[in-house]
């Protein structure tokens, strides 16, 4: 296991690919699973679209008062979204827990992924919930074309210990052809009352009412189609933002 | 019966006691290697307790079930008055049937509806009267290798309920069984069929009870409901087993063209609840409902429960709405599957489980799957976990309102859509069981 410690005092922003990157240089380990420890006060965005690395485990241990974002997006780099990227494998597997172990930490994860051809992703979420005050949003939204497959297992785990806390997951999927297929499995345990805790999963396809006030505003409809794909891929119900 | 553990031979003494068909033996010893070869679930709660070979699998009460109250034996009889379930046959119920260990004790119905054809037996006697119904139904919605409680029944059953209702037949009051377990030790398996033939609508109440002893009980039942084209099924169970039961049954119905099947489901006895009522939608515009509440009030309670809705055919539509109370250090779990399959399109399912935590010992957990197969869908789920909400709590006492009364106000209102669907006499039942199961949790 790598396991790389982060101070960031500051706000900061990350590229996952090139923080690997760099430790994998410096400790020469063959990475499987990797353990990311963010210090009490740090501000972290990090960024992740390293998929040409193969599956991984990732595990962020936030201290106290850490605001973390994670922002994972599955598709395209050249912002059309609808087409298939380069040199991905056809099946992914990617496991991100986020451990709230310090109190007033929060975490906001947001997955954004298209599923093209015959790919194959499973994506394993896990929040955990540790210290009091503690408060995580995660945001997962799939499309799936052709004969792709989704399967979200997302859980939350919210211990005795973590009152007032809030923990809040999304899992929603757009099915756009015939073979697509999507599983979604939200989970969650609670052992204290003094908790919100809320999770939703949500799967259909464009919406055809949609389509048509897209068209009756002179949008034809491959665009009206395309618009209503990236919009919903765009958007997210716990408002983090530009990167997407 | 010579044969006491659960063996081949204990089967055939079974079997041939009851003077069944050969094929039904068969079945039985099917089931049997079935159960033997299939291990307990992975999942869910602790089953450590149970010792299957420690469980008296068959006992008698009486010779055959009776069709009047006076001929029934007395003691067996008080039990049922203690329980009030005369009295509510005179006054709510077109039919009634009465389960005392292993045998169904009572069965009756009234005469306006044994005269349209409606059909409401003891499964042991109906499989001899109509044995039709049973080689083209029996087993066929829940087969003996779908896991392994559904192995046991099937190889031991005895007792349950057979209703039949003929194509256009509206029963317009419910027909009700009451199960009662009464011995130590003892396991009831009982085995409940209903056939809703096209167009009729029916109503069936089940009601649970049992004594409490130091050792383990089980209740381990099957229903099968068939729905034909345009029947419509209603399905209530109030299960108030005592906390000393394992209570693992397979309930399933499969919903034929523009059928209704729903499941109106209260747990809140036993110990150990694994109960997950599915409805297969097998043809066009099938509907399914599944409301079900489940309150664990005692530490060491699990109520392990949720639904299954599985859509094969196009524009079916199905409802879940779930409300669990955790209470005292008591573990509720909603476990669910909504299946769409491939070519089922403008399927619409929608999924909702609430949990109200009433103190800080309680457990809670939601673990819902959505597999969906097809894109003209549309699905959702949504789960929450709180606890009273101090707001609704000030609006109530500002009111002038104790405290006490005001949480109870709170948790009525918290499974009001499950209690609204109840017939009246059940509702108030309901209300005041959980106000008793309640009672030291709140204030």
């Amino acid at each position: 296991m790598l396991k790389i410690y982060l101070d960031l005092q500051k706000k900061t922003k990350l590229n996952l690919k090139e923080l690997l990157e760099a430790q994998v240089c410096k400790s020469n380990k063959a990475l499987s699973k990797i353990s990311i420890k963010i210090s009490s006060g740090s501000q972290v965005t990090l960024i992740d679209d390293i998929f040409s690395f193969g599956t991984f485990d990732y595990e962020f241990i936030l201290d106290n008062k850490v605001n973390f974002v994670y922002l994972c997006n599955i598709f395209s780099k050249d912002n059309d979204k609808l087409s298939k990227r380069d040199s991905a494998p056809d099946i992914l597997s990617k496991k991100i827990k986020v451990k709230l172990i310090g109190q007033d930490s929060c975490a906001k994860c947001f997955y954004r992924i298209l599923g093209t051809g015959c790919e194959n992703y499973n994506i394993k979420t896990c929040q955990e919930h540790w210290a009091q005050k503690t408060e995580s949003f995660f945001e997962i939204k799939g499309v799936v074309q052709d004969s792709s497959k989704i399967i979200c297992d997302s859980e939350i785990k919210i211990s005795i210990e973590a009152k007032e806390s809030i923990a809040n997951q999304v899992c929603k999927g757009l099915i756009l052809t015939k073979n697509g297929h999507f599983i979604a499995t939200p989970k969650f345990q609670v052992e204290t009352n003094e908790t919100s805790c809320v999770h939703g999963a949500a799967i259909s396809t464009v919406d055809s009412e949609q389509i048509f006030y897209c068209q009756s505003r002179g949008i034809n409809y491959s665009d009206s189609y395309e618009l209503l794909v990236n919009s919903f891929l765009s958007n997210s119900i716990f408002k983090e933002p530009q990167a997407l | 019966m010579k044969n006491k553990k659960l063996s081949q031979d204990f089967i055939k003494e079974l079997s041939g006691n009851k003077k069944e068909p050969a094929w039904m033996l068969a079945l039985r010893l099917k089931a049997l290697e079935h159960f033997e070869n299939s291990s307990l679930p992975e999942w869910g709660p602790d089953l450590s307790g149970l010792n299957f070979q420690d469980i008296c699998y068959y006992v008698k009460p009486v010779t055959s079930p009776q069709r009047t109250w006076k001929d029934v034996p007395e003691e067996i009889k008080k039990t049922f008055e203690h329980l009030g379930v005369p009295q509510a046959e005179r006054y709510y119920l077109a039919g009634l049937g009465a389960q005392y260990e292993s045998e169904m004790v009572y069965h009756n119905i009234k005469e306006e509806w044994g005269k349209v054809g409606v059909i409401f037996s003891d499964t042991d006697s109906a499989l001899k009267e109509y044995p039709k119904f049973f080689k083209k139904y029996f087993g066929t919605v829940v087969p003996c290798s779908d896991n392994k409680f559904a192995a046991l029944n099937t190889a031991v059953w005895s007792g349950g309920s057979f209703i039949y209702v003929p194509p256009g037949v509206n029963v317009t009051i419910p027909l009700q069984a009451y199960f009662r377990i009464n011995t130590e030790k003892m396991g009831q398996f009982e085995r409940t069929l209903i056939i809703a033939d096209k167009n009729s609508i029916v109503t069936y109440v089940e009601g649970c009870t049992a004594p409490t002893y130091s050792t383990a009980s089980l209740h381990s039942a099957v229903v099968e409901i068939i729905a034909l084209e345009g029947a419509r099924v209603r399905y209530f169970t109030i299960q108030n087993w005592s906390k000393n039961v394992y209570n693992l049954v397979t309930k399933r119905a499969v919903a034929h063209k523009d059928s209704i099947v729903e499941w109106i489901d209260g747990n809140i006895g036993s110990g150990v609840t694994m109960k997950y009522p599915a409805v297969i939608l097998k043809e066009n515009g099938a509907r399914a409902q599944m409301l079900s509440i489940a309150v664990a009030s005692s530490a060491g309670q699990v109520q392990d429960t949720g639904g299954k809705m599985i859509h094969l055919a196009p524009e079916t539509s199905s409802r879940i709405i779930s409300k669990s109370i955790s209470s005292k250090g008591g573990d509720t779990h909603y476990r669910g599957l909504v299946k769409i399959s491939k070519g089922a399109e403008g399927v619409k399912s929608f999924v909702q489980c609430d949990t109200l935590m009433l103190d800080g010992e309680s457990k809670a957990g939601a673990y819902p799957v959505i597999d969906t197969r097809e894109d003209k869908v549309n699905v959702s789920h949504e789960a929450t976990v709180s606890k009273i909400n101090e707001d609704e709590l000030f609006y109530i006492m500002s009111r002038g309102i104790d405290k006490v009364t005001a949480r109870t106000l709170v948790v009525n209102g918290f499974i009001e859509p499950f209690v609204k669907l109840l017939p009246m006499e059940f509702a108030v039942e309901m209300n005041r069981l959980i106000e008793l199961e309640m009672t030291g949790s709140i204030g």
